[in-house]
C-alpha cells in the first residue's frame, strides 16, 4: 500500500483524537492551559480532516488504509458516505461536548484522566466508524466499551461504580456475543470489506444455519449498545456519569455504535435481499418496536431528570433499528438521518440537564418548576429539543418521523405507524409536562445564589458560558436539520445520498 | 543451533558461577538474560532463514545420543523465556518489594531459565524428565524465598512435583521397555496403539498434567504461586507450567496413536473447559488478589487444554497454532499481572482485593497494566489473546455440530472478563481509597505495564507469529 | 422573482420574534400588529408561488385561488387587530413575554398553514400554530385556565398524532406526492380519512369533537379567544378541504353522515349555548354551531363534485364572515366586563351579532344565501327546516349574548375604553358591513339576497326569535339551575390522564437474591475442598489411573 494523503486521511483522523488524549494522561491537574490547548487541537484538526474527507468523499474519492491484523482480516479504515456521517457527527459533537466539558469540570479533580478517556472514547468512536470490515469494527467497538468505562465510573462513588459494574456486565457480554458473531462470519468467508448490498450473498443457500446464528450473535452483541429490549438495562443506570459524559454516551459514543453497527450488518454485510430471504428483519422490527413502546413507558415512571431521558434514549435510539429493518430505502432514509438528529437532540437535553443541575441543583422533574424565568436560554433549547423529541415539526425528528412512517407504508408494514403514533403520544406525555413546569409553573423556592464563577442573571450569563455556548449551538443545529432539511448538507440530504447507493437508486 | 545453545549455556553458566563463587548480584543474572535474549532472537532469525536444525549431543547419533532440535516455535519460546527472564530480573533487580536483592533468587532463577530452554530444546524423554526435574525442584526453593509463610505451600507443590515425576518416569520407562527408544521421532515412528503404550501415555500424562496445573490436577497451583515472591510468581506462572504443556503437546500430537487421540482428546477439551469455568469462579469469588491471579491462570491454561484437546480429536494442526498463541499472550499477560498485583499489594500493604480500592489514583499503571494485561487474558482486540481465541473460534464456528464448544469459549471468556473487572471496577472506587504504605514506584510500575503492551503489540505482529507457529506444528 | 415575497409572510413575525427578544414587551408590544402586514397585503395582490427545495421535501408557498387568498386575508386582518387590542387586554398581566412569543409562534403557524401548497409546510404551521395557541389558553393563572389549556394540549397533542398518521398515509396514497394540489384528485382509503377527520375535527371543534372549545375560549384573554375561535379553528376545515380529495368514492358515501354531524353541531351549539351564563362561553358554543355549518359546506361538496368550485367560494365567505364576526365579539366580550359601553358602542357590538344571525345588509345575508344555494344544489330540501331553526336559533344566541354582556356591565367604577383598543375592534365590528362592499365576491352575493323575498326569508326567522326573546324577558323567566351547571366529563377525563401521567402506577421492585444464605453455601463448598491440596491431588490422580487402566 502506498503512503498517499487518501489513504493516510482515515488513519491521521482516528490519531487526531488519540495523540491528543495519550499526550493528556501524562499531564499533571494543574497544566490546565495546556491540556484545553491539546483538546482544542485535536478537536479542530479532526473537524479540518473530516471536512477535507467530505469533500473527497463527495466528489468521489476513496479514503482506505489498511494494515495486515489476522489471516483473512486486515485492519481497514476506509470513508464511505454511511461512515462520514456518524464521523461528521462525532467530530461536531466532541467540538461541543469538550466545550461543555471544559466548562463542567472547572476545579474537579482528576481532569488528566477524564479528558485522556474522553479522547480515547472519541477516537474508538470514530474508529468504528471508519472501519472498513467486521475485523476493525470490533477492534474498535471493544474499545470503545474499554474507554467509557472509566469515564461511566468517573465520580468514584458507590453509585457509580455499581453503574459501572452494570455497564461492563452489559457491554462485555455483548462483546462476547459480537465477538463470536464476527469470528463466525469470519470462519465462513473471512472479513471482506464493508460493501453496498453485503457479501453473504453467495452462502445464503449452503450456510443458513451460521448466517441465521451469526445474526442473531451481532444483533443481540450491538443490541446491548443500541439498547434493544431485553439488553437496555445498563443505559438508564449510566446516567450517573457526568453530564458530558452521559450526553456523549447518549448520543453519539455507545448507544450509536450499537445502533451504526446495526446498520452495517444489515446493510454491508448481509444485504436486503439475503436478510428478507433469511426473515431476520421481522424479529428485529418487533424487537425494535417493541423498544420503542417500552422504553417510553418506563420513562413516563421516572422522577428524576436525568433518568428520564436514558429511557428516552432507550426509546429513541430504536427508531434507527426500526428504520434498518424496516428494509425498505425510504425507511432507511430516515433511519440514517434519525442517527444524526437523535444525537443532536438528545446530546442538547443532557447538556440542558447538566446546566440545570450545575447551576442551580435541580435534578428531580419536579424541582424544574419555573426553571425557564431563571434561565431561559437553556429551557428553550431544552424545549426545542424535547420537541424534536417528540417529533413536533418543524424540528429535526419530525423529518426523522416522516421518513420512517412512509418507509413503514412503503414497505407495507401499516402497524407500525400506530407504533411511531403511540410513541409519539407517549413521548408528548413525559417531556411536555417537562416543557410545562419550565414555562408555567412557579418555583416552589427562590432560586439558590450561584457560585461566583456560574453566576448569572437570566440570559446569557444565566450559566458559565462554556456550558451555555454548546448548549445553543446543538439546539440549533437540531432545529436546522429539520427546517432546511432538503438541502445536500442537511442529515436528511447525506442519508439519502448513502441509501441511493446502497439500495443502488 | 550454536546461538540457542549460547541461549540456553548463559544463563547456566552465570547460575552455576554464582552458585560456586557466591554472588548475589542481580547485575550478572540481567547481562545474562539479556544476551541470552540476543542469542535467542539471532537463533530465531536463523531457523527462519534456514529452516529446523538439529543437535546431536556430543556426535552421538540417535538412539544412543540425545538431539536437541530447534524449530521456529522453539526459537520463539527461547526468545520469551529470555525476555521473560531479562523483564523480571530487572524488576527484581529494582523494586524494594521483590524479596529478591542479595538471595538465593539469583543463581536459581539462572538455573530455571536453563533448565526451561534445555526443555523446550530437548526431543528426548529422558532428559526431558531431567529438566522437569530440575524445573520443579528450582521452583519449590523460590517459593521458599519468600519466608516461614511459603513453606507449607511449597512442601505441598515438592511433594506433588515428586509425585508427578515417579508418574513420568514411569511413563517414560514402560514406553522404554516396549520400545527401546527414548528420542521422540523414533518413539513416533514405532509407537503402536497397544496396552503398555496406552498406560505409559496414561501415566506421563497424569505426571505432566499435574506439574503444569492442568485442571483437575491444579490444586496446588494457587497457594504456591501466590505464596511465592513476586517475581517468583510472575515466572512461574509465565513460564513453568508452560514446560509441562510442551511436553505434554508433543507426547500427544507426535507420538500417540491416532485412534487413542481422539478419545482423549474429547477428555482434554471438556477438561479445557470445566478448567476455564471453574477457574474462572474460584478468581471471582476469592478474597484475595494474588491467589485471583493465580486462579486465572487455572482458567487460562484451560483454553490451552481445549485447543490441545480439539487438536487431537479433530486432528488440525492449525489449532497448534492457537495453542501456543495462547501460551505466549499468556505468559506476557500473567508476568504483567503478577508484577502489577504484588506491587500494588507491597505498596498498599494488604493482600486483599477489597484493598485496591481507589488504585487507579494511587498508583496509576500499575492498575492500568493490570487492567490492560486482564484485557488480553479476557482476549480483547487487538490483544495476544484475542488473536489467539480468534484461531481457536475459527475451525469452531466453522460446523454447527462444534458450535457447543465455541459456547464454552464464550462462557470462559464472560468468566475472565469478570474476575478481571472485578478488581478493575474496584479501583475506580474514589469515596473509600486505601492509602498506600509506601511512595509508589513508577519505574516497578512501568516494568509491569511493558510486557502488557507487548501482548497488545502482539496482536500488530500476529500474522508473521502464526505463520512461524504453523511451520512449527505442521 | 416576486415568489421569494411569501417568505416575508412568516418571516415578518419571526422578525417580530426577534425585536421582542431584543426589546422587551413593553417597548415593543404596540407594533406587533405590524407582523401581519405582509400577509394581508399578499393576499390582496398575491405574488407567484414558490418553491423552496432548501427546506423540508416539497415545501411550497403560495395563494392563488380565491380560497386561499381570502383565508389569508381574513386571518391576517384579524390577527392584527387582536394583536393590537391584546395590548391594553393582557397589560395588567404577568409573563407578557412569554405571551407574545407564543402568540407571534402562532400567527406565524396559522399564516404559514394558509400559504402552504404541499403537506409539509401545512403540517409544520398547523402544529405550529396549535402547540403555541396553548401558552395563550394557559396564559391567565389559576386552576381554570391551567385546566383547560391542559384538555387544550391533551387533545391538540392526539389530533397532531391522528393527522401525522392520516398525512403519510395520504402521502403514500398518491406516491410520495407532497403537493396539495395533487392530492385532490387521489383518492382516499377509509382509515385516511377517518384519521384526517378526527384530527382535524379536534381542532374544528364540531360536534362530538369540540369538548375543549367551552372550556379554553372562556379561559384565554379576550384577544386569544377571538384569534383561537375566528382564525385557529377554521385551519381544521382548511386541513380537511386540502388533505382529502375533491372527487371520492368514500367521501361522497360518507357525505350524509358528515351531513348529519354538521346539523347535529349546529343545533348542539345553540342549545347549549343558550344555557350558557358567561359571554365567552356562550361565544364558544356558537362557534361549535358556526362550525357545523362550515362542516355541512364540505360535506356538500364531497357529495356534488359539481358544487365543488361554488363550495369553495362559499366556505371562503363563510370563513371570512363567521372569522371577523366571532373576532368582534369575542373583543366586545371580553370589553364587556373591564369596561364601561355607551351606546354607540352597543350599536356597533350588534353589527357583528346581527351578521351572525344573517339579517340583511350584512355578510351574514350573503353567505346564508350561498348556504340555501347550496343545499338545494344538494337535493336536500328536507335539511331547509333545519336552517331556518338555526338561524332562528342564533338570533336567539346572540340576543341571550347581548342579556349577558348587559348583565356584566352593571358592575360599578368600569374605566371607559381605551383609545388603542377602540380601533382594532371598531373596525371588526364594521366589517359585516363594510366588506360586502369592498369585496366583489361577497357583493355579489349581498345584493342577490336583497329581493324583497330573500329578505323576508331572511327576517321572519330573526323576528320569531326576537318574539320569543321578548316573551321571556316578559315572563322573567330564569334558567333551571340544573341546567346551568352541566356535568363536563371531558375535564374529569383529562385531569384523571394527568393524574395517570404524573403517577404512573410503577410496578413493585422484586426481592434481591438473599445473599447470605448464598455465601454460607459456598464457603461449605469450598470448606468441602479445602480438607488437603495433596491428599486430594493423589485421590485424583489414583482415579485417573485407575479409569485409564479400566477404560
Amino acid at each position: 500500500m502506498n503512503a498517499t494523503w487518501t489513504n493516510l486521511l482515515p488513519l491521521g483522523i482516528v490519531l487526531s483524537s488519540l495523540l491528543p488524549g495519550l499526550l493528556i494522561f501524562t499531564l499533571r491537574e494543574e497544566q490546565t492551559r495546556l491540556r484545553v490547548a491539546l483538546n482544542l487541537t485535536g478537536v479542530l484538526l479532526k473537524l479540518g480532516l473530516v471536512g477535507l474527507m467530505l469533500w473527497g468523499v463527495a466528489r468521489g474519492l476513496e479514503f482506505r488504509f489498511s494494515i495486515p491484523f489476522l489471516p483473512g482480516g486486515e485492519l481497514v479504515l476506509q470513508g464511505d458516505a454511511l461512515s462520514l456521517q456518524f464521523v461528521s457527527l462525532s467530530t461536531v459533537l466532541w467540538l461541543a461536548t469538550t466545550i461543555y466539558a471544559i466548562g463542567y469540570l472547572e476545579d474537579a479533580p482528576l481532569r488528566s484522566r477524564f479528558f485522556g478517556y474522553f479522547s480515547l472514547c472519541v477516537s474508538a468512536t470514530v474508529g468504528l466508524a471508519l472501519a472498513g470490515n467486521l475485523v476493525t469494527f470490533l477492534l474498535f467497538y471493544e474499545l470503545l466499551t474499554l474507554a467509557t468505562f472509566p469515564l461511566v465510573v468517573h465520580r468514584g462513588t458507590p453509585q457509580a461504580l455499581q453503574a459501572g459494574r452494570v455497564y461492563l456486565t452489559y457491554t462485555l457480554g455483548g462483546g462476547a456475543l459480537l465477538l463470536m458473531g464476527v469470528a463466525l462470519l469470519h470462519s465462513l468467508t473471512g472479513s471482506p470489506q464493508f460493501s453496498a448490498g453485503g457479501y453473504l450473498l453467495p452462502l445464503l443457500e449452503t450456510r443458513t444455519p451460521s448466517l441465521i446464528l451469526a445474526f442473531a450473535l451481532l444483533v443481540g452483541g450491538l443490541g446491548v449498545k443500541a439498547a434493544l429490549l431485553p439488553l437496555h438495562g445498563w443505559l438508564p443506570q449510566a446516567m450517573v456519569a457526568p453530564a458530558p459524559v452521559s450526553a456523549l454516551l447518549h448520543a453519539v459514543a455507545v448507544v450509536k455504535a450499537g445502533a451504526f453497527g446495526i446498520v452495517r450488518v444489515v446493510y454491508d454485510v448481509y444485504g436486503v435481499e439475503p436478510v428478507q430471504a433469511l426473515g431476520l428483519h421481522l424479529p428485529l422490527l418487533a424487537l425494535a418496536a417493541a423498544t420503542i413502546i417500552y422504553g417510553s413507558l418506563k420513562a413516563l415512571q421516572q422522577r428524576e431528570l436525568k433518568k428520564l431521558l436514558a429511557y428516552s434514549t432507550v426509546s429513541q435510539v430504536s427508531y434507527i433499528t426500526l428504520g434498518v429493518a424496516l428494509m425498505g430505502p425510504i425507511a432507511a432514509v430516515g433511519a440514517l438521518a434519525h442517527l444524526v438528529h437523535q444525537g443532536l437532540m438528545k446530546v442538547t437535553l443532557f447538556y440542558c440537564a447538566g446546566n440545570f443541575a450545575e447551576t442551580l441543583g435541580v435534578h428531580r422533574i419536579r424541582e424544574m418548576d419555573g426553571i425557564g424565568q431563571r434561565m431561559p436560554l437553556t429551557m428553550t433549547a431544552f424545549t426545542l429539543a424535547a420537541l424534536g423529541m417528540i417529533g413536533v415539526p418543524p424540528t429535526a425528528g419530525f423529518i426523522s418521523k416522516w421518513y420512517l412512517g412512509l418507509g413503514a407504508l412503503e414497505t407495507g408494514q401499516s402497524g407500525i405507524l400506530l407504533v411511531l403514533v403511540l410513541s409519539g403520544l407517549l413521548n408528548a406525555a413525559y417531556f411536555l409536562p417537562l416543557i410545562y413546569r419550565g414555562w408555567f409553573a412557579t418555583p416552589k423556592a427562590p432560586w439558590p445564589a450561584a457560585a461566583t464563577a456560574r453566576a448569572g442573571r437570566p440570559g446569557w450569563r444565566e450559566t458559565h458560558w462554556m456550558l451555555l455556548a454548546p448548549t445553543l449551538f446543538t439546539a440549533a443545529l437540531a432545529l436546522l436539520a429539520g427546517i432546511l432539511a432538503g438541502t445536500g448538507f442537511s442529515p436528511l440530504g447525506w442519508s439519502q445520498l448513502i441509501i441511493n447507493r446502497e439500495f443502488d437508486l | 543451533m550454536t546461538l540457542a545453545l549460547a541461549s540456553l549455556l548463559l544463563p547456566l553458566g552465570t547460575a552455576l558461577l554464582m552458585l560456586l563463587l557466591r554472588l548475589r548480584s542481580g547485575i550478572w543474572v540481567i547481562a545474562a538474560s539479556l544476551g541470552s535474549l540476543l542469542c535467542a532472537g539471532l537463533a530465531l532469525h536463523e531457523v527462519i532463514e534456514q529452516g529446523v536444525q538439529t543437535l546431536a549431543i556430543g556426535g552421538w547419533r540417535t538412539p544412543l545420543g540425545i538431539r536437541f532440535e530447534l524449530s521456529s516455535l522453539t526459537a520463539v519460546l527461547l526468545v520469551f523465556t529470555a525476555m521473560t527472564h531479562l523483564l523480571v530480573a530487572i524488576y527484581a533487580q529494582h523494586s524494594r518489594h521483590s524479596h529478591a536483592r542479595n538471595t538465593d533468587y539469583w543463581p536459581l532463577s539462572g538455573l530455571l531459565h536453563a533448565s526451561l530452554a534445555a526443555l523446550w530444546l530437548s526431543r528426548d524423554l529422558f532428559n526431558w524428565y531431567v529438566t522437569l526435574e530440575l524445573l520443579g525442584l528450582v521452583a519449590v526453593a523460590m517459593i521458599i524465598l519468600s519466608g516461614p509463610r511459603a513453606h507449607a505451600p511449597a512442601l505441598r507443590y515438592l511433594l506433588l512435583s515428586l509425585a508427578a515425576s515417579l508418574c513420568y518416569l514411569l511413563g517414560v520407562a514402560l514406553l522404554y521397555g516396549r520400545y527401546g527408544v527414548l528420542d521422540l521421532d523414533l518413539l513416533a515412528q514405532a509407537s503402536e496403539a497397544d496396552h503398555s503404550t496406552r498406560m505409559a501415555l496414561l501415566l506421563m500424562t497424569v505426571g505432566l498434567m499435574l506439574k503444569a496445573a492442568l485442571w483437575p490436577l491444579h490444586l496446588w497451583l494457587p497457594a504456591a504461586h501466590s505464596s511465592a515472591p513476586t517475581a517468583v510468581s510472575a515466572l512461574l506462572s509465565a513460564l513453568v507450567v508452560k514446560g509441562p504443556l510442551f511436553i505434554l503437546w508433543l507426547l500427544w500430537s507426535r507420538v500417540a496413536p491416532v485412534d487413542m487421540t481422539e478419545s482423549a482428546g474429547l477428555l482434554f477439551a471438556l477438561a479445557g473447559i470445566v478448567a476455564l469455568l471453574a477457574g474462572g469462579w474460584a478468581a471471582l469469588r476469592t478474597p484475595l488478589l494474588k491467589t485471583l491471579v493465580a486462579y486465572s491462570t487455572v482458567a487460562q491454561l484451560g483454553y490451552a487444554l481445549l485447543a490441545l484437546g480439539l487438536l487431537l480429536r479433530w486432528q488440525q494442526s492449525e489449532l497448534s497454532v492457537a495453542l501456543w498463541l495462547f501460551v505466549l499472550a499468556h505468559g506476557l499477560a500473567k508476568v504483567s499481572m503478577f508484577l502489577a498485583a504484588g506491587e500494588m499489594q507491597a505498596t498498599l500493604g494488604s493482600k486483599r482485593v477489597a484493598s485496591l480500592k481507589g488504585a487507579t489514583q494511587t498508583m496509576p499503571v500499575a492498575m492500568f497494566a493490570f487492567a490492560v494485561a486482564g484485557g488480553s487474558l479476557i482476549g480483547l482486540p487487538p490483544s495476544g489473546g484475542f488473536v489467539a481465541k480468534w484461531v481457536l473460534l475459527q475451525p469452531l464456528l466453522l460446523e454447527p455440530i462444534h458450535w457447543p464448544w465455541a459456547l464454552g469459549v464464550l462462557l470462559g471468556t464472560l468468566a475472565s472478563a469478570a474476575y478481571v473487572f472485578r478488581v478493575v471496577a474496584l479501583s475506580f472506587d474514589r469515596a473509600d481509597a486505601t492509602p498506600p504504605d509506601y511512595d509508589p514506584d513508577p519505574f516497578a510500575q512501568w516494568l509491569a505495564l511493558l510486557p502488557a503492551i507487548a501482548v497488545w503489540g502482539l496482536a500488530l505482529f500476529s500474522q508473521p507469529l502464526i505463520l512461524w507457529l504453523s511451520e512449527a506444528s505442521g | 422573482m416576486n415568489g421569494l415575497l411569501w417568505l416575508l409572510v412568516p418571516g415578518a413575525p419571526l422578525l417580530a420574534v426577534v425585536l421582542l427578544l431584543c426589546a422587551g414587551p413593553r417597548r415593543c408590544a404596540g407594533w406587533l400588529w405590524l407582523s401581519c402586514l405582509p400577509a394581508l397585503l399578499l393576499s390582496l395582490w398575491p405574488a407567484e408561488p414558490l418553491a423552496l427545495p432548501a427546506l423540508w421535501p416539497g415545501a411550497q408557498w403560495a395563494a392563488d385561488d380565491l380560497l386561499s387568498r381570502a383565508w389569508l386575508g381574513f386571518s391576517a386582518l384579524l390577527w392584527a387587530c387582536a394583536s393590537r387590542f391584546a395590548v391594553t387586554d393582557i397589560a395588567s398581566t404577568d409573563h407578557q413575554q412569554r405571551f407574545w412569543l407564543f402568540w407571534l409562534l402562532a400567527l406565524l403557524g396559522n399564516l404559514l398553514l394558509v400559504i402552504a401548497a404541499d403537506a409539509g409546510s401545512f403540517y409544520v404551521g398547523f402544529t405550529l400554530m396549535s402547540l403555541c395557541a396553548y401558552g395563550l389558553v394557559a396564559h391567565r393563572r389559576g386552576p381554570v385556565p391551567r385546566q383547560a389549556a391542559r384538555l387544550y394540549l391533551q387533545l391538540a397533542v392526539v389530533g397532531e398524532m391522528l393527522i401525522y398518521a392520516g398525512m403519510l398515509l395520504r402521502i403514500h396514497e398518491a406516491g410520495g406526492a407532497l403537493a396539495l394540489e395533487a392530492w385532490r384528485d387521489t383518492p382516499t382509503g377509509a382509515w385516511t380519512a377517518a384519521l384526517l377527520l378526527v384530527g382535524f375535527g379536534l381542532k374544528a371543534g364540531f360536534w362530538p369533537l369540540h369538548v375543549w372549545l367551552p372550556l379554553a375560549h372562556p379561559a384565554a384573554p379576550a384577544a386569544a379567544s377571538a384569534v383561537l375561535s375566528g382564525a385557529m379553528i377554521k385551519a381544521g376545515i382548511l386541513g380537511l378541504w386540502h388533505f382529502l380529495p375533491a372527487d371520492d368514492a368514500l367521501l361522497q358515501h360518507w357525505s350524509a353522515w358528515l351531513l348529519a354531524v354538521g346539523a347535529i353541531s349546529a343545533l348542539y351549539g345553540v342549545a347549549l349555548g343558550l344555557l350558557q351564563t358567561r359571554s365567552k362561553a356562550l361565544l364558544a358554543y356558537s362557534s361549535i354551531s358556526q362550525v357545523g355549518y362550515l362542516l355541512v359546506i364540505l360535506a356538500l361538496a364531497w357529495q356534488q363534485p359539481a358544487y365543488r368550485e361554488a363550495a369553495a367560494t362559499l366556505l371562503a365567505l363563510y370563513a371570512v364572515h363567521h372569522g371577523l364576526a366571532k373576532g368582534a365579539l369575542f373583543m366586545g366580550a371580553g370589553l364587556s366586563t373591564r369596561v364601561r359601553f355607551q351606546t354607540w358602542h352597543w350599536l356597533c357590538l350588534a353589527l357583528p351579532a346581527l351578521a351572525l344571525a344573517g339579517l340583511p345588509l350584512t355578510s351574514g345575508a350573503a353567505v346564508k344565501l350561498l348556504f340555501k344555494e347550496g343545499i338545494d344544489a344538494g337535493n336536500l330540501a328536507g335539511w331547509m327546516f333545519l336552517l331556518v331553526i338555526g338561524s332562528a336559533g342564533t338570533m336567539l344566541l346572540m340576543l341571550r349574548l347581548l342579556w349577558l354582556m348587559r348583565a356584566s356591565q352593571r358592575q360599578a367604577n368600569l374605566p371607559p375604553m381605551a383609545g388603542s383598543q377602540r380601533l382594532p375592534w371598531l373596525l371588526l365590528c364594521l366589517m359585516p358591513v363594510l366588506l360586502p362592499w369592498l369585496w366583489s365576491p361577497l357583493r355579489q352575493a349581498m345584493l342577490d339576497s336583497l329581493p324583497l323575498y330573500a329578505i323576508w326569508a331572511a327576517l321572519w326567522p330573526a323576528l320569531l326569535a326576537l318574539a320569543i326573546g321578548l316573551l321571556v324577558w316578559k315572563q322573567g323567566w330564569q334558567l333551571p339551575p340544573r341546567l346551568r351547571q352541566l356535568p363536563n366529563p371531558a375535564r374529569v377525563a383529562s385531569v384523571r390522564l394527568m393524574h395517570l401521567l404524573h403517577w404512573p402506577p410503577v410496578p413493585a421492585l422484586r426481592k434481591p437474591l438473599d445473599e447470605r444464605l448464598w455465601r454460607h453455601s459456598e464457603r461449605r463448598w469450598n470448606r468441602l475442598w479445602q480438607v488437603g491440596t495433596v491428599a486430594t491431588s493423589a485421590w485424583i490422580i489414583v482415579l485417573l489411573l485407575m479409569l485409564g487402566w479400566l477404560g
